[in-house]
């Protein structure tokens, strides 16, 4: 029960944390809903309390599920790699606003600018420069 | 017989330690280099694996050699092996776009697409729920890198979006699995055979992981990250992303329904419904974007659900009805490849896609012009190029069933094949005809070598149509090799495995 009411209260933080504009924010939403999918792979294995899962120290009777831990092991690995990924795109640029109106791409014409890095061998006369908003 | 089965590891054990290298070689030829051949290697050794499994069957290989059920298995069958093929074609080609564009100027690129290619044949070999989870993260975390890597604003906006509804996919995904273990046991496709069919608590479970694999293929209603996010990216991105990441979950669905679903027709309404919205949106959204790779976005969701509808028609002929399923997915990597590197090299070229900016091209650039209206041939489904014969394969299928659903079905096609010539023609009269363009010098053209890659992949294109029969036999024997459930079971679980699921509990109501 315990365990239910958690994964429903970190659901609705995250819910909520997700749909705000603030990259920091939904980075803090998506910590919560990963955490809640962790507590929902524990469930997953037998929710009452187990002794370790060593057959040395442990009858095998008494032992947890190996196996969600080791899941959740993995997870654990797999977002935290996530969330610094996350926080760094929230660092870039000017603000972590995640509401861009208009692709900077767009408004680029001179082929020197950005993307015509192959083009730079061919005889255009225009020189490089900065057109980025 | 020698038994070949530890190849199996190495389809990604061998990407993984070449990205290694890659990354710290200080040379960006010796860099390239490897990004090329390690595709190219993924192809022959492909190859070789649709020989191999065509001829002895499904192959299977428990890393650790722990008993069948315990183990984490790699499986292989003829559908993996395809599949392999063809994603190698386009990663090869992707990268070669990536290295005479100058993308490859970046010391990290090669490594984080041999990454991805790591990753993508893991998921196609595995055939454990939760290692496809783990490899798809694989795919994923070099994508991040990717698709922010040259770092104008509008790719970090495109990528935040990436970043987040993957992520968020991918625990939707992690919670599925989860639950299927918690009723059922076990994370093996094989142990699991046939447990979402019924009303057991596995269909719950196995449901969640579906919604999470389709929100990765880009299909109605959770489709609409992908117009978004990928035409951020750099064209050489965009094409490795769309032979890769869509067509991996597409996969995965046709794998999961049959193996775990047992092909069960009460899903055919929910499969049908999704499928005729996504064609619709596919097909008509695209007419209202401003740039080529845009359009091209909406084409990828137009193609997706022409392959997944095939799920709903199998209770004739199973076989047939996957194979043409599996020959439009083969069709659509390929075509859509060719014309995302096309509008690269016109953007490396002119620095916009835009359609507005451009036009003009069909005077200024009559290759790359004839290569862009062969591919919008092929996405339509004209000949002389693959599309034909797919989406001929498709309707025939569909018509076997010969109900009113299926020539709803078929007259939702039709329309949405309309829709996708109505955008390849917009973009055809805004960039290639029109007066020529003032801004530009007039001696700036694109050159043959940005042009080369995605005349390459048109020509498969055209090999594809000449050579259909050969074609569409390879194909059928991909899906015998895919409904061979019993032949899959055997391999991956061995004699005498462990841990196997009761179905007696699971398949309530069967």
């Amino acid at each position: 029960m315990i365990m239910a009411l958690t994964i429903g209260v970190l659901v609705t933080g995250a819910v909520y944390l997700i749909q705000q504009r603030g990259m920091v924010r939904i980075v803090f939403g998506m910590t919560l809903f990963g955490h809640a999918a962790n507590l929902m792979l524990l469930a997953g294995g037998v929710g009452a309390w187990r002794g370790e899962p060593f057959p040395d120290r442990t009858a095998v009777a008494d032992a947890a599920d190996p196996l969600p831990q080791a899941f959740v092991l993995t997870a654990i690995v797999i977002a935290m790699a996530t969330t610094t990924i996350l926080l760094t795109l929230s660092a870039l640029g000017r603000d972590d606003d995640t509401d861009v109106p208009e692709p900077a791409d767009d408004n680029i014409t001179d082929p020197m600018a950005t993307l015509g890095r192959a083009a730079a061998t061919e005889p255009t006369g225009s020189t490089a420069k900065e057109v980025r908003s | 017989m020698q038994s070949v089965d530890w190849v199996l590891p190495l389809f990604a054990a061998v990407p993984l330690l070449s990205a290694a290298i890659a990354v710290l070689l200080p040379w960006r030829a010796a860099r390239d280099v490897i990004s090329m051949v390690i595709p190219l290697a993924g192809i022959v050794a492909g190859g070789w694996l649709f020989v191999h499994t065509a001829e002895h069957g499904a192959i299977a290989h428990n890393v650790g050699l722990y008993v069948g059920g315990v183990a984490i298995p790699f499986a292989a069958d003829t559908f993996s092996a395809i599949m392999i093929i063809t994603t190698m074609i386009v990663a090869a080609t992707a990268n070669w776009f990536a290295i005479v564009s100058g993308e490859t100027v970046s010391r990290y690129y090669a490594s984080l697409t041999l990454i991805l290619i790591t990753g993508v044949n893991g998921a196609l070999l595995t055939a454990d729920l939760f290692n496809f989870f783990v490899f798809i993260e694989v795919m994923l975390l070099p994508s991040y890198g990717l698709i922010a890597m040259s770092g104008t604003w509008s790719r970090l906006a495109g990528g935040r979006t990436f970043v987040l509804v993957n992520l968020f996919a991918s625990t939707l995904l992690l919670i599925g699995v989860g639950f299927v273990y918690g009723v059922t046991g076990s994370v093996n496709i094989a142990a699991l055979q046939g447990v979402a069919a019924g009303n057991g608590p596995a269909v719950v479970a196995m449901g969640v992981v579906v919604i999470a694999i389709a929100a990765k293929a880009g299909v109605f209603p959770v489709h609409t990250w992908l117009p978004r996010t990928y035409p951020g990216s750099s064209a050489a991105v965009m094409g490795l992303f769309s032979g890769l990441h869509t067509k991996v979950a597409v996969y995965m669905l046709f794998r999961i329904y049959v193996h775990i679903f047992d092909l069960e027709d009460r899903w055919n309404w929910l499969i049908i419904a999704i499928m005729i919205i996504s064609m619709l949106i596919g097909a008509f959204a695209g007419l209202a974007e401003n740039s080529i790779r845009r359009v091209l976005g909406y084409q990828m969701i137009n193609g997706m659900p022409f392959i997944l509808v095939m799920l709903a028609f199998t209770s004739e002929d199973p076989q047939r009805a996957l194979a043409a399923g599996l020959l439009y997915t083969l069709h659509h990597m390929i075509t859509v490849g060719a014309l995302i590197l096309n509008s690269g090299a016109i953007e490396e070229t002119y620095a916009t896609g835009t359609l507005s900016k451009l036009s003009g091209l069909a005077r200024r650039d009559p290759l790359v012009a004839a290569v862009f209206a062969a591919g919008a041939f092929s996405i339509v489904g004209f000949p002389p190029f693959s599309g034909m014969w797919g989406k001929i394969l498709i309707v025939v299928e569909i018509a076997r069933t010969a109900d009113w659903v299926a020539w709803l079905v078929i007259a939702v096609i039709v329309i949405a094949s309309v829709g996708a010539l109505l955008a390849m023609i917009r973009v055809w009269r805004t960039v290639f005809w029109g007066s020529p363009m003032q801004k530009y010098p007039s001696a700036l053209r694109v050159s043959g070598r940005l042009l080369a890659p995605s005349a390459l992949l048109m020509v498969v294109s055209l090999a594809m149509f000449v050579f259909a029969g050969p074609l569409i036999d390879a194909v059928l024997i991909s899906t015998e090799g895919l409904l061979d459930v019993g032949a899959y079971a055997d391999a991956v679980l061995g004699e005498d495995p462990i841990g196997v699921p009761d179905m007696t509990d699971l398949q309530g109501g069967r």
